[in-house]
């Protein structure tokens, strides 16, 4: 802990006019640019890097940090507004989100999204900001045996959202994986399955797949349902009353206990570098529902179930940020992007960061809560924006969505090679959401796909071949007797009665 | 400052004035492309993008910087080689990943290393191997000892070839380890740091435990020391003739007209050698700017192909 | 019901040419560690055969594919299908405003004012945005 005065000073530069302005650019931009269809918040991102080269630190980093805050934000918009979220994350904002939007509640839904996911962020800014050094290594002591647990855990949580059908469930996880296993095997380097493409050595673009799969799909089943003369995308009613514009304190308070429940969900699995915000958003959606009294109403137009994952998923970044300042380990893509801003400032993550830079690290926490309080300001006005724009005639919006998907794909995965993938799999989600086959879970499975072979590989080697010495891996042992748990629990509840399932958000139009 | 404000864009001038003399005779028609072979936000894409800033602001022309990511630049260079001979696009890749597939499976790659006309090199990632600071052992055949007491030890690793580096040490020192595919330094760091490996690889992630005791080098496994260790030897220089030296290199179609291709290497030179790449990439790769040149990037390419063959016993 | 069996039809196939043809095909063989390239993909080939079986024998009958507009479906796909083979020959500039027309058109838009906005409005927009403010190449 660096001296007080340091604190202050650090503090203090947070507040210098330069710093708020580049951290209010951030967030507007983040937010406007995350909320764009097919560009999302890593996007954003790593388009704005660039823009940090002639910056001084505080100023290039607060921006970034406010690029990703908000695009966290911004990327919850095309999901609830129009169902076609950009990233696994917001596909489970999109369950209840979209359905309330179409209630004519858009700005109800969006702004739920808003308060809750600051209040995630927030919360897990704070325990970056109190208690890092001692979670950082409690994170180096998971090492890939406890990982392979939490995948393990993670799976057997999200085969809760599978549906109706375990054996349908069961496909669209196999065929997840399948897509995710494409590239170069983890242990030997090998290609698999790239058929010739060198493009796909990395393994297939994610942005390609998740926009493909979740937007395009959509944006082809809504295109195809046109008819006569068009409507707009969101009918809203002429004289709204306020309760459905805004959410009221007695609704978000009565959301705590979910907030809190997937803040922390997410603040844990973003500590773990390479677990990601996909499996926190899921986990903290089904925990949601299954503590709901009335789990039923869930994909209907919950808002538990935005505020459960927008919690989790925003509170991820900030988490991502402890083994990040304090081990130099990016947690993900967004803090990989985070971390090379850093390096191109000359300041590398590490044991004395804070005591070498402890000015800047302070300055940037300062930044963080006042990218936060931003992102509650700047949403007011965007949500309304974005309210009002997508109460433009149907196809002007769907056709230009789907030009931005062109154009952001593209960016995003270096070519129109990339766009050329997402069309595929769009194809691929509209047949098998015909077929009854859960996109989403196939979705979560691709994600989380890569990170479960690397960490079968790594447990493999570890154990040599010796399955008694998994004995000395005790919290592995119990994450992974806690899956098998939740398994046979979900497998018996699911026995006991289809009709809870019936409204899983495993169709398109739950 | 006001003096270093006005030594810096004297400085530029004259850049610009060298670089102008240079290509006075050859100029790209329209845009010239930069590519990356790289995703946007990596360490390549940052070099890629601030050569492209620098180039255009010295040369004048019209330097975009484009991404083309796939399999460590082989897709970009594929592309590249299947293309006229125009000085129209440049790529920015690394030497390993093409290394690596020339030699397992050069019936399915579309270019060999005639394919392209070398232009130059941004620098090496030195790659160390490292272990924690209360290690018991200071170098390659301490780790070796280790290993052997302990009846084996887990390595961790980001890429292939280090894997092969430590596998060639293995079979010469007749020692078994266990190998930890990671998804690169910043994981393997995760794993020698957590006490899951007991040594692994680095390239640059390390320096600020290395400053703090936490972590030790026991070797640097390019084939030169690492600038910020000179006191460090290589595993060449304890005895084991191997290394994997990951180079950023600058190359275009091979044919290319050589006023075209003198023009581009040299407004790359320049660039190379100006003080706000120099910065960036110092910056991102934890190591100085090394242009190796138009010939001393075929010849390093060269003997690169010939040591990975050797990596993976072929 | 008879959508599922046939579903699970082709599962059982597409296991079957998955484990004896594909990966053999596209994922090399390996002579040492724990993860081999070919295990993962294997082990999934047989879990989609089970799967497939399972359908077959016991169909979950919950597959409405009756319930989309497939033709109109597809002719939005050719659309895009089309578009992107015209981008990647005359670049974005001069697809996006045919491709939006065509796909506004086909959704029975037919103001003037409104296919003015997306299919010049908007192209502009993206354009200026991404080729000229952040200087990035469009298709």
């Amino acid at each position: 802990m660096p001296e007080i005065e340091i604190i202050l000073a650090g503090l203090g530069d947070a507040f210098q006019p330069v710093t708020l302005l580049f951290v209010l650019a951030g967030v507007a931009l983040g937010q406007f640019v995350g909320a764009v269809p097919g560009i999302g918040p890593v996007m954003a991102m790593a388009i704005a890097i660039p823009f940090t080269f002639g910056m001084d630190p505080l100023a290039g980093i607060g921006f970034l940090v406010g690029v990703n805050k908000g695009g966290l934000v911004g990327g919850a918009i095309p999901a609830v507004l129009m169902n076609t979220p950009g990233t696994p994350d917001a596909a489970a904002t999109a369950f209840d989100g979209y359905p309330l939007a179409k209630q004519g509640k858009p700005l109800k839904a969006t702004k739920m999204a808003l308060y809750s996911s600051v209040t995630g962020d927030t919360f897990s800014d704070i325990v970056l900001i109190t208690v890092s050094a001692p979670l950082a290594i409690l994170a180096l002591k998971m090492g890939p045996v406890e990982v392979l647990g939490v995948m393990l855990l993670a799976f057997a949580v999200i085969a809760g959202l599978m549906g109706a059908s375990l054996i349908k469930g069961a496909i669209a996880i196999a065929l997840g994986l399948l897509a995710a296993m494409v590239g170069t095997d983890p242990e030997h380097a090998t290609p698999r399955f790239i058929f010739g493409n060198f493009e796909l050595y990395d393994g297939l673009p994610l942005a390609s797949v998740a926009i493909g799969m979740l937007a395009i799909s959509e944006l082809l089943r809504r295109l195809s349902e046109t008819s006569g003369r068009p409507r707009p995308a969101i009918a809203l009613p002429r004289h709204q009353p306020r309760a459905d514009r805004s959410v009221s304190w007695a609704e978000y308070w009565g959301c705590r206990f979910t907030i809190a429940r997937g803040a922390v969900i997410g603040t844990i699995l973003g500590a773990l570098p390479g677990i990601g915000s996909t499996a926190a958003a899921f986990m903290s959606y089904a925990s949601a529902k299954a503590a709901s009294k009335q789990p039923a109403s869930f994909g209907k137009g919950n808002l538990h179930g935005i505020a459960a994952t927008e919690a989790a998923n925003s509170s991820v970044m900030g988490a991502n940020m402890i083994p990040l300042l304090t081990l130099g380990i990016p947690g993900s893509v967004s803090a990989a992007l985070i971390i090379s801003a850093f390096m191109i400032h000359g300041v590398q993550p590490g044991p004395f960061l804070f005591e070498q830079q402890g000015r800047l690290i302070y300055g940037l926490f300062g930044a963080m809560i006042i990218a936060n309080m931003l992102n509650l300001l700047v949403g007011q006005l965007g949500l309304r924006f974005w309210a009002r724009v997508i109460t433009a005639p149907e196809p002007f919006i769907f056709a230009s969505a789907l030009l931005m998907c062109f154009v952001g794909v593209s960016l995003a995965s270096g070519g129109l090679f990339g766009v050329g993938v997402m069309l595929v799999f769009a194809l691929l989600a509209f047949v098998m959401s015909a077929l009854g086959l859960s996109v989403v879970v196939f979705i979560i499975a691709f994600f989380l796909g890569p990170r479960l072979e690397i960490s079968l590989s790594q447990t493999l080697a570890l154990l040599n071949g010796d399955p008694l010495k998994l004995l000395n891996y005790p919290v592995a042992l119990v994450l992974m007797a806690l899956a098998a748990v939740t398994a046979v629990m979900l497998a018996r509840r699911r026995d006991r009665g289809h009709d809870a399932d019936e409204n899983s958000p495993s169709k398109p139009d739950a | 400052m006001k003096l270093m404000t006005w030594m810096k864009s004297a400085a530029t001038a004259a850049a610009m004035m060298l670089a102008g003399m240079a290509s006075a005779e050859w100029a790209p028609s329209g845009t010239l492309k930069l590519q990356i072979g790289f995703g946007a936000g990596g360490s390549t894409d940052t070099i890629g993008r601030v050569v492209a800033q620098v180039m255009k602001e010295q040369t004048g022309w019209n330097v975009i910087a484009e991404n083309k990511p796939g399999g460590g630049g082989v897709a970009m260079f594929t592309a590249i080689a299947n293309r006229p001979a125009d000085g129209s696009i440049v790529g920015l890749g690394v030497n390993m990943p093409l290394f690596v597939n020339l030699v397992n499976r050069p019936e399915q790659m579309k270019f060999d290393l005639d394919s392209f006309d070398y232009l130059g090199t941004a620098g090496r990632a030195q790659l160390a191997l490292v272990a924690r600071g209360d290690a018991p052992f200071d170098d390659i055949d301490g780790l070796i000892a280790a290993a052997k007491d302990a009846g084996g030890a887990p390595i961790a690793f980001g890429a292939k070839p280090q894997e092969l580096l430590m596998r060639f040490i293995s079979k010469q020192a007749g020692v078994d380890f266990q190998f930890l595919s990671t998804k690169g330094g910043a994981e393997s760091s995760k794993l020698l740091l957590g006490g899951q490996a007991l040594a692994s690889f680095a390239s640059g992630e390390h320096l600020p435990f290395l400053e703090s005791g936490d972590v030790k080098m026991l070797a640097s496994v390019n084939n030169v020391r690492h600038s910020y260790a000179p006191d460090t030897p290589t595993a060449i220089e304890q005895g084991y003739d191997i290394y994997v030296d990951p180079v950023y290199f600058f190359a275009t179609t091979a044919g290319t007209p050589d006023e075209a291709r003198s023009a581009l290497a040299a407004a790359l030179a320049a660039a190379l050698d100006s003080d706000e790449v120099k910065t960036v990439v110092q910056n991102a790769l934890q190591s100085p700017i090394d242009n190796l040149g138009p010939d001393g990037t075929a010849e390093m390419m060269k003997a690169g192909l010939v040591n990975t063959g050797k990596l993976f016993g072929k | 019901m008879a959508t599922d069996r046939y579903t699970g039809l082709f599962f059982i196939l597409f296991g079957v040419v998955l484990y004896a043809v594909i990966v053999p095909w596209q994922a090399e063989t390996v002579e040492y560690g724990w993860l081999r390239p070919r295990t993962l993909p294997r082990v999934l080939a047989v879990v989609l055969v089970l799967c497939g079986l399972a359908l077959v024998w016991r169909p979950v009958g919950d597959a409405r594919p009756g319930n989309l507009h497939w033709g109109r479906a597809i002719a939005f796909a050719a659309v895009l299908v089309g578009g992107l083979v015209l981008m990647t020959r005359l670049g974005f500039v001069w697809t996006a405003p045919v491709m939006a027309l065509a796909l506004m058109w086909l959704a029975h838009e037919r103001r003037a004012l409104w296919l003015v906005l997306g299919v010049v409005g908007m192209p502009a927009l993206i354009w200026f945005t991404v080729a000229i403010m952040l200087e990035r190449p469009l298709p």
